[in-house]
Order: structure tokens, then sequence, then C-alpha cells
């Protein structure tokens, strides 16, 4: 780069800051992602039982759930380009466990179960996770908790209901109808108010 | 002002600038303001591209815009940004201001780890720093005089305290007068207040123990405009750049100065092999082209180093001639040793009950600061110096769901909700200057460039180790005093390098035979060759050290100025 290059981009730099404040934080906002296609790493039966499990996790209610923010097509994604071997084959390793629950305590695949079957084997799950969890805390844990077929978790992450729910929660907490729905999330507060009462207008 | 003198013909037309200024950092971007407000002529080189707000920050894409959300290549960054990785700023938007591990190697002892986190860029590290900006006090640079460790500063704060003002006063540094000797009050904008919690703790703890004060974060983020920047609007993530200008950068506040002046030639891609000396004096620098590789000199009749303390220093090591064997400007030997840190990252956490219907609106890029208080006035048993605390009162959002029981329609709707308060306290410590926490060159290692890396050996030693036990403690018994419930102490700090306040390594003194540089950034050796980067801090304070960074820049460039005037450069 030249000189007069070195000018050229800072001078246009500088005219930013004559811009409305309105068209400055539109800056680097546009969609940059293209739609998500076809499932790269799960086969038909993994992404409809991931679906269902995130869906069963954060359903669709006033806010778009799950499904609607295309949580299932994310971990794909992530399976594919961002997990390493061993984490995308402990969550697929998730997915057979809800499976192997489902066949043990209503003879069916977890998608086939209907929605009170789904809610019981995630409660069961979800309370195996709260004991590792308060094994977890300021103390290492110094028992193993075993599901009802004599598997053992050492910790709350390595439990498969722990992963689905981690992936459930960043893949529909980071989405468009996630963040603009249900979090009402504001890109630009405008203004730091330390402390204010929930409700009441800001 | 300073006549600009005809180009000397010498062989082919080659230019001497007045002034070469390496890097465009915090103290690169100072330098080129100041000296070419000053009228001096001046080539400023940086080793990276150019950065182009309008194209180049990202601080404004929402995590769905990115294709993993935030959460990082990690992919890339296990083969390409392994180190710089370990910093949380050299995330999925901003690890483009982070350098190449591959084309940027580095060597350490098997057993010393050290976390050498860099950025090339026009700008520098002043993108993504963390923009916290505290004064030094007599209780630093008077600390070596009176416990006996390490050598003396050359200043005291009377020296300081008006290019603190002046540096400040053009930076815009939000913060709250405290009358603190051990923290200088300042020029501040109107401070970012604390929140319910963080005011319950701070008093909660000035009632236990009148000596410690609770203050808000003093940081370079505007408040209100301020000399044609806009106030902060509060996004959240500054590590990625900032559009509005709002907080200090050399992109967003010294180089437009330096570029408005016509006066700064700024030239990226430029990577400084060695500074070129003749007859005593620097000549000038040899520079590789990023790209193209082609090997290039420039001439200047002032040399100064501001390519971050490590990148100055291994310059000056890879300068070496038959004048200077070990290394330009080393007689001392001092060069690369004394490399120094903040120790980071012990403290306490813990819950607080009440506050439910009380929350904050904004995402404040700031938080609390806990002024030290050991070894202030008292004098404790187990170590010297002392230690200062950052930390916020928050209230979790939805990722805290995977610590909390429950799924479905009423789990949906918690998450988004703000979850019970939590505070949170980190230990900055002090580390003191030992000649064996050394850079060296590696003479088995060079870059992409060619250029022989470095290795750095560094380690924490008692002092510092005895006083992170120390700050983990007093952050427990605060939270405790606070009423914090489940609370947890964090005993296990970072290792070297990642706090990225790496210093002292081309330090200055009052002695020649023991430092780099005098009190004006000068180097005893070369008297045209400057060092104005952390490489010339004598101790390291506890303090987050860019101000005082800025503060000697601007000290060391009036001193230049005024030398030139006189000829006696």
């Amino acid at each position: 780069m030249n000189r007069r290059d070195a000018i050229r981009n800072l001078a246009a730099t500088s005219a930013l800051s004559a811009l409305p404040f309105d068209t400055l934080i539109e800056v680097g906002r546009e969609a940059r992602l293209a739609p998500f296609t076809t499932f790269q790493t799960m086969n038909a039966h993994q992404s409809s039982t991931l679906r269902e499990a995130a869906e069963t996790i954060l359903p669709r209610t006033d806010t778009p759930g799950a499904t609607d923010a295309q949580v299932a097509e994310f971990v794909d994604l992530m399976m594919s380009e961002w997990m390493d071997p061993d984490e995308r084959d402990a969550l697929l390793a998730a997915l057979e466990e809800l499976d192997r629950r489902a066949a043990a305590d209503h003879g069916a695949t977890f998608i086939d179960c209907d929605g009170p079957q789904r809610a019981a084997l995630m409660t069961t799950m979800d309370a195996e996770v709260a004991r590792l969890l308060s094994a977890d805390g300021a103390e290492p844990a110094d028992e193993y908790v075993e599901d009802p077929d004599g598997r053992a978790y050492p910790t709350a992450p390595e439990h498969p209901f722990y992963q689905l729910k981690r992936w459930a929660l960043v893949g529909y907490f980071t989405s468009e109808p996630g963040m603009t729905e249900a979090l009402k999330w504001n890109p630009f507060p405008g203004r730091w108010e330390p402390c204010m009462t929930i409700g009441e207008p800001s | 002002m300073i006549s600009r003198r005809p180009e000397r013909q010498s062989g082919g037309a080659r230019k001497i600038y007045d002034a070469i200024v390496i890097g465009t950092g915090i103290t690169g971007g100072w330098a080129a303001k100041e000296l070419t407000e000053a009228g001096l002529d001046t080539l400023v080189l940086e080793a990276g591209p150019m950065i182009v707000p309008e194209r180049d920050y990202v601080e404004h894409v929402p995590p769905y815009q990115q294709r993993y959300r935030g959460l990082g290549d990690q992919r890339q960054a296990g083969s390409r940004q392994k180190v710089q990785s370990r910093c949380y700023a050299c995330d999925e938007g901003g690890n483009k201001f982070f350098v190449d591990d591959v084309e940027n190697p580095y060597t350490t002892p098997d057993d010393k780890p050290f976390d050498w986190i860099r950025g090339r860029q026009v700008g520098g590290k002043s993108i993504m720093w963390a923009r916290q900006s505290y004064r030094l006090s007599d209780l630093d640079f008077g600390a070596p005089e009176r416990d006996g460790e390490g050598i003396d500063w050359p200043v005291r704060y009377a020296d300081m305290a008006p290019w603190y003002d002046y540096v400040e006063s053009f930076a815009g540094i939000s913060g709250q007068n405290e009358g603190l000797s051990q923290l200088p009050d300042g020029q501040f904008l109107p401070a970012m207040p604390l929140n319910c919690v963080e005011e319950h703790a701070g008093a909660a703890i000035r009632q236990q123990w009148p000596d410690r004060v609770m203050t808000p974060g003093r940081t370079a983020v505007l408040t209100q405009g301020h000399k044609g920047r806009a106030a902060c609007h509060y996004c959240g993530p500054c590590h990625r750049g900032c559009i509005t200008r709002s907080y200090f950068s050399s992109l967003n506040a010294t180089l437009p100065v330096a570029e408005a002046t016509g006066n700064m030639t700024l030239r990226p891609n430029s990577v400084v092999r060695q500074v070129n000396w003749a007859d005593g004096k620097a000549t000038g620098v040899t520079v590789i082209d990023r790209e193209s590789h082609e090997v290039i000199e420039f001439r200047g009749r002032v040399v100064i180093l501001g390519a971050s303390t490590l990148e100055s220093t291994r310059i000056l090591l890879n300068s070496a001639n038959s004048e200077f064997t070990n290394g330009m400007a080393n007689s001392s030997d001092a060069l690369g040793r004394y490399l120094m840190d903040h120790t980071m990252s012990v403290g306490a956490a813990g819950s607080f009950d009440g506050w439910e219907d009380q929350t904050y609106f904004g995402r404040r890029p700031n938080g609390a600061y806990i002024a030290r208080f050991r070894n202030v006035t008292d004098t404790h048993p187990d170590f010297i110096r002392g230690y200062g605390y950052q930390g916020s009162a928050y209230r979790p959002d939805w990722n805290r769901g995977n610590s909390e029981p429950g799924f479905g329609v009423d789990f949906k709707d918690d998450m988004t909700r703000p979850g019970a308060w939590r505070m949170s306290i980190g230990a900055w410590g002090e580390c003191l200057p030992y000649a064996d926490n050394r850079a060296t060159i590696d003479p088995d290692v060079v870059d992409a460039w060619g250029i022989p890396a470095l290795r750095i050996a560094m380690n924490w030693s008692d002092n510092e180790l005895i006083m992170q036990k120390d700050a983990a403690e007093q952050a427990a018994e605060m939270m405790e005093a606070a009423g914090a419930k489940n609370i947890a102490m964090q005993t296990v700090g970072t290792p070297p390098g990642l706090c990225i306040h790496e210093m002292g390594t081309s330090r200055m003194g009052r002695d020649s035979r023991t430092s780099v540089l005098n009190g004006f950034n000068q180097t005893w050796d070369v008297p045209n060759l400057f060092v104005i980067d952390g490489g010339a801090m004598t101790t390291s304070a506890c303090q987050n050290p860019s101000l005082t960074y800025m503060a000697f820049t601007a000290r060391a460039c009036d001193h230049i100025v005024g030398r030139l005037k006189r000829f006696e450069l």
C-alpha cells in the first residue's frame, strides 16, 4: 500500500463519524449467512430425534420453539464443521440413549413417544444431571451417578441430557428467533442504567 | 515547527524522515499524533495490514449472522491460532485482529509456558484492549527505593501527573475521583455507575475494611461526546471494533489526528527486520514487506520503537552489530530481561439473594474496581507490593441453563429472564522484575519473513504466588462480608503472558549499567533511539498499564521534539 491509499483509507474512515448514528450502527449488520440446506452428519432418524428433543426442552409457546429456530440444522452444522470427533460422537450417542430409554420404558423410539412419555424420560435424566451438578459443587464429586442400567457419568457435562440441553440452549438462544423474539435482545441499548426495576418502562 | 529537510541524494533519491515510528498500537498511535502535530515529517510503520473500520469492524454482527454463532471456528483456531485463542477477545468476530501463530512462532522452555498474545494490524492491540485505565502513584514509582526490589524508577508521580492529565483529556477516560493516594484521581468523564448489588457490596466491604474502596472501573470509553467521538451506545463487544469511535484506540482517536496534519506517512505491511546504525546513531530501519517480502530501507533522524514490549525487544536483539554484539543499545545486558506480566484470575464469586426485581439496562463495557489495599499504609508479613480487583455483579442470562434443572415451557420462560444475582471479583497482581524472566533470540526458529524468533522463559516466583493466595482469600472474605452465598474461590491463576500486560524488557532507570532507557524512554547507548512501549516499565505495579504507556509516550515525544529543535539528536 502506498501513502495515497493509506490516506484514502483513513479519510474514508474519518468520514464515517459524520454519518448519522442510525446509519453508522447499521454498518456490518446485513445478513451474511446462507440458509441451512441439507444435513451433513445426522441421518433422518437422528435429526428427527434431535429436533423433537430440542423442542421438548424449548417448546413453541407464544414465542418460537427450537424447531422454528432450526436448532437441529444448526447442531448438524456444528457436528460437521466445529465439534471434535469425540464431542460429536458423544452427542450422537446421547440421541441413541434417548431411544434406548424410550424402548425400555415405553417400547418405542423417542420420536414415537407421545408428549407425556418424552417428558417422563427427560424428567428422569434431568434429575440425574441435577444430582451430578450438586456433586460438582465446591467439593470434588466423590460419587458417580448411575443411570438405571448402571452406566456411570463422572461429571454433569458427560451426561447425555446435559449435552442435549446445552446444544438446545445454544442453538435456540443464539438464533434469530431466539434472540429477537424470545429474548427481545436489544442490539443498541444506547445507555447504561445501573439499577432499574424489572417491568417498569426504562 | 521543524522545517522539512530536502530529500538527500545518496545513490538514488533517499528521503530522511524526521522520525520513524515502529508500531501503530497504543503507543505508536500516540507517537504518530504527537510528532506530526509538532510538525515532524513522520514515517509510521506497521507490520500488519490496514484496518478500515467500515469494512473490518464486526461488533454489530449478531451471533445469528456468524457461522458458529460466536463460538469461534475452533478447528481453524486449533491449527492457526492455538495460542491467540486463549485470549477471550480472540473470538469468532475478533480473531482476525490476532496474529497467525504459524506465521509468528516463538518458543518457550517446556516447563515455562508463556502465552504471547499479539495483534498485527493498523491499530495493533488498541483495537482489542480491555480499556481499563489507571494511574500509577508514588507507591509504585517509589517502590524499589522503599523495599529494595528492583532498580529505582527515574521518575516520580509529580513528573508524570501532567502527562496523565494530558493523555486522559484527549483519550476520554470515564471514572470517579476517590482521593486515594495509591490510585490518583484524574481528568475523568462521568463514571459508569455501579449497579445496585455492586453498590451494596462496595458499602459492605468498606464498612468492614475502611481502606478497601470499590469504584466504577476507569475505562477509556466515552460516557459523553468527546472531541468529535460519540458516546458509548452500550452494545457490548468492544474488542471487535467500534464504528462510533466511542472507545479509545489508535484507529478511533490518535491516527486520524496524525493523518489530518499531513505530516504522517503510514506504511502498513512493513515488518521491521532491524534498526540500522552508524557512527553512534540509529540511521533508520530495514523493513521486509509483509506481502511481497521485498527488503526496503528507511532512514530517519530519530527511531522510535512502539512495536509492543516483546516485539520491540526482539527488533533490538535482532539488530546486533559489531558495536552491540548482544543486541542494540544493550551495553547493560538488561535488554530482554526483567520480563513482567500481571498475575490474573484468582479471586472469588458468589450468588446474592434479593434484588429480584432489580436489574440494569445496557451492556456496560466495564465493571467495578477495588483499589489496592495491601502494603499501602501497613506492611504485609508475607509479600511486598499488592493487587487490585476487577469484577462485577450481574444477572446471568440463558447460559446458566445448563447448571439449572428443568426443561419445557416454564424452563424456557425462565431462561428469557435474568437469573439470580451473582458477583465475581478477580485480582490483578504485581509481578517483580527478575533477571531470569527473559526473552532471547532462538537460534533455530524464524518467522514467515525469515526473522529470528524469540525464546521466552518466564515463571511466577514466590512473591507473586503468595500474593495470589492472599488475593483469593481476601476476595472470598469480601464476598462473604457483602452477603454472598455459595462462595467459590478461584485459586489458580493464568500462566504468564495471558494478562497481556507483558512489560519491562527494555526498562528505564537512572543508571546505564542496569537499564536500557533513561527517564525519557531514550536508550542510553544510542541517543536518537527510543522505546515507548511497555518495555520501558521499571516495575509492573498492579494497575492496567496502557494509560501509563500513553503518558510516557507523550512525555518522550515532547522531549524528542525539544531536542530535535535544539539539534541535539
